[in-house]
């Protein structure tokens, strides 16, 4: 997503990304990842609920979709750092219009399970061809 | 000929009201951004 800061100014949109850990956490990981976007933080998991993203069950969070990415990570030399905090919390993606409508909605099913940075894209170009 | 009908695209449905923090701890609305198109990503643990 971060190489795609070009086409997401061309197409006028926010990235906004959330996280359960507190502020002052989600301060320092953004400042350390040198983050882009604008960083947001739900400790209450409030926000989370509300867009039905859940924990997942153990087989969800360490199954052969997990330890593929970390393999792949691992390739990569991308060393995975000590879990801390809650692990079996879900992620997921959303895009939402102008009027902050839900234009694409994807739930985690497991730590792996995101949607291409396309598909964000695509959603993303479907509201401003409807002028929206 | 029969034309079989074709089903028609869901319409958006409005996101959740939802409030965050940002990173000084003020409350901060997702409806802040009205006007503009969100990516809206959530994370998982930030290891």
């Amino acid at each position: 997503m971060r190489e795609q800061g070009e086409a997401l100014e061309r197409l006028g949109a926010v990235v906004l990304v959330v996280t359960f850990e507190p502020p002052s956490e989600a301060a320092r990981f953004a400042q350390q990842a040198r983050l882009p976007f604008t960083m947001l933080s739900d400790p209450d998991r409030r926000a989370y609920a509300a867009f039905g993203l859940r924990r997942g069950r153990w087989g969800q969070v360490w199954g052969w979709n997990t330890a593929t990415a970390y393999l792949r990570g691992l390739l990569a030399g991308r060393w995975p750092r000590p879990p801390r905090g809650d692990l079996g919390q879900l992620g997921g993606d959303f895009v939402l219009d102008r009027e902050g409508r839900l234009v694409f909605a994807h739930c985690g099913r497991d730590p792996a399970d995101r949607p291409a940075v396309g598909q964000l894209l695509a959603a993303l170009r479907t509201v401003a061809g409807r002028g929206d | 000929m029969r034309t079989i009908p074709q089903p028609k695209a869901p319409r958006p449905v409005p996101a959740p009201d939802v409030e965050f923090l940002d990173p000084e701890g003020r409350s901060v609305a997702l409806r802040r951004w009205r006007g503009t198109p969100v990516i809206l990503v959530f994370l998982r643990w930030l290891g």
